[in-house]
């Protein structure tokens, strides 16, 4: 993305934190009910050695593996239901039961299950994000243009040059759909896994900071998380430009035409 | 069928192809030996309630061009589809240089549809290897034997660029050298042309039959214009509408040369015009 076409999004960005800050500032916004935005970058230099810079380590540890988890497990999911109708009718509505379990409530269960270790985050934030990967994945694969198929079959294709040199290129601008929202869900499964129990991770920093009334911490924590996110989603997006760049991308794209 | 399976499986067996010497279009000679051509005897395909094709008969002698034209939705590609292989008749045989059955037909025909199906993903090199590496060569060693194609279909110069940035005619070109490249006996083309304008059609007719006229193979083509069956065609043929049915046979006798100029003289022709009408008519009463 180059720096003209980010430009609308950093100004409506500094419009919004300019108010931020002179609302707080004229009304004499106490700290503890609403940090303006210099107190928060106070906060996060201040305790960035002594607190936050471990915790995001362990909260991006936790959202990067959960995340390369329900990747690799939606891809496996989606391409063994695609090859076996039985498999799809036995598995696809227990997969969409797994996501109507709420979050809220599995992750204190995991909790009681697995302790405080990284193993119940590592769980919902998969649990989280596999969901998106494995129906962009089933999507894309059933939406391949039969014709293509037919064609492979009568080029000496068999099933599995088919699935290799046509289906499964022809489903990854759709599997990159369901990837690019797990990157966004990644945070939400990690905080949600911290807040049930953990004794570090900005989950943790900001359960802490709530009923102290340390608003700039909690703050400060969720910059650090947006900003996490973010950094996945550009990574997803790359690695989408790379590996897809024939596919024209309809929302940052089509209205230039 | 099962001298070239074991000829030609699996990207652990490379040596195990014809010598790289040979060029990558000459047909499998196991494959082609057989006295017969293609032969329907009584085929018959129902899609539900609908018959699609009812008792169809046909002859296509080796190396002959059989063209068959018919009223829209006749069933005339439901009856390539049959031939190749990619779907089974419901009554009577379909026979291609001896196989029977679905995958020994499949290894036999190659079938390029009007959509040219070119993968976007892919240069025109690498959509023109395909089938070799379908077969189990290396992209290098596939490309290695798909380059001298792509020089004489004129496409060397756009090894590199993707179906997107190619125009219609080009691409069908590709779709055309793809298909060649699988190295089949038999071609059955399916309104290759349709899709394109009247002008690159006419082109591309010329340029077919060029090739053709060099490395004769069995063709089955499917067109819905009389003029290109009669032109490609040794043998045109009618299909009734729903449920088809051959109605009508006509020869055609070779013409001689090649290009447009030949063409246009073709298309004077007044026997041309007598074969043309008479094809007309087969239309008009099969609707």
């Amino acid at each position: 993305m180059t720096a003209m076409r980010l430009w609308p999004s950093v100004l409506v960005g500094l419009v919004l934190l300019g108010a931020w800050e002179f609302v707080t500032r004229v009304l004499h916004v106490e700290e503890y009910i609403l940090p303006a935005p210099d107190q928060v970058a106070t906060t996060l230099a201040d305790r960035w050695d002594s607190t936050l810079r471990s915790a995001t380590w362990v909260t991006g540890t936790e959202m990067v593996l959960g995340f390369a988890i329900s990747v690799a497990a939606g891809l496996a999911l989606g391409g063994a239901l695609h090859f076996s109708a039985v498999a799809r009718r036995a598995l696809y509505p227990l997969l969409i039961g797994s996501q109507t379990v709420p979050v809220v409530v599995l992750a204190p269960i995991l909790a009681i299950i697995f302790g405080y270790s990284i193993t119940p985050k590592l769980i919902l934030v998969a649990l989280i994000c596999f969901f998106p990967v494995v129906v962009g994945t089933l999507d894309g694969l059933a939406s391949v243009d039969p014709e293509l198929v037919r064609m492979m079959r009568t080029l000496h294709g068999r099933r599995v040059a088919i699935f290799t040199r046509v289906e499964f290129p022809a489903a990854l601008p759709s599997v990159f759909t369901g990837v690019r929202l797990a990157a966004a869900y990644a945070a939400t499964g990690a905080v949600f896994g911290e807040y049930s129990g953990a004794s570090d991770g900005l989950g943790h920093v900001m359960r802490q900071g709530v009923p102290q009334l340390q608003s700039a911490l909690v703050f400060a924590a969720i910059v650090l998380l947006t900003a996490m996110s973010v950094a996945l989603f550009v990574l997803v997006s790359c690695a989408e430009r790379l590996l897809v760049p024939w596919h024209r991308h309809p929302i940052r794209e089509g209205n230039n035409r | 069928m099962f001298a070239r399976r074991s000829r030609l499986p699996t990207a652990q067996s490379p040596a195990a192809l014809p010598p790289a010497q040979s060029p990558a279009v000459s047909p499998a000679d196991a494959l082609r030996s057989t006295g017969t051509g293609v032969e329907l005897r009584g085929v018959a395909k129902r899609f539900g309630e609908t018959a699609a094709v009812a008792g169809a008969d046909l002859s296509v002698p080796p190396n002959s061009r059989l063209g068959i034209v018919g009223p829209s939705g006749c069933g005339k590609s439901t009856l390539l589809s049959m031939i190749c292989g990619l779907t089974d008749p419901d009554a009577g045989t379909v026979d291609v240089l001896g196989a029977a059955d679905a995958p020994g037909r499949l290894a036999r025909c190659a079938w390029m549809p009007q959509r040219d199906l070119l993968l976007p993903w892919r240069g025109v090199l690498a959509n023109a290897r395909i089938p070799l590496e379908n077969r189990g060569l290396s992209r290098r060693e596939a490309s290695r034997r798909v380059q001298p194609l792509l020089d004489r279909f004129g496409l060397a110069e756009f090894a590199d660029h993707r179906p997107a940035q190619l125009s219609g005619g080009m691409r069908q070109r590709v779709s055309f050298l793809r298909t060649v490249a699988a190295d089949k006996p038999v071609l059955l083309l399916d309104e290759p042309f349709g899709a394109l304008d009247s002008i690159t059609r006419a082109d591309l007719q010329d340029w077919l039959r060029a090739m053709l006229a060099d490395e004769p193979r069995t063709v089955v083509l499917v067109t819905h214009d009389v003029e290109e069956a009669l032109l490609l065609c040794d043998r045109v043929v009618v299909m009734s509408a729903r449920p088809g049915r051959i109605v009508a046979s006509v020869d055609v006798p070779a013409y001689a040369g090649t290009g447009a100029a030949a063409r246009r003289t073709r298309l004077a022709d007044p026997d041309f015009i007598a074969l043309r009408d008479t094809v007309l008519a087969h239309l008009e009463s099969a609707r």
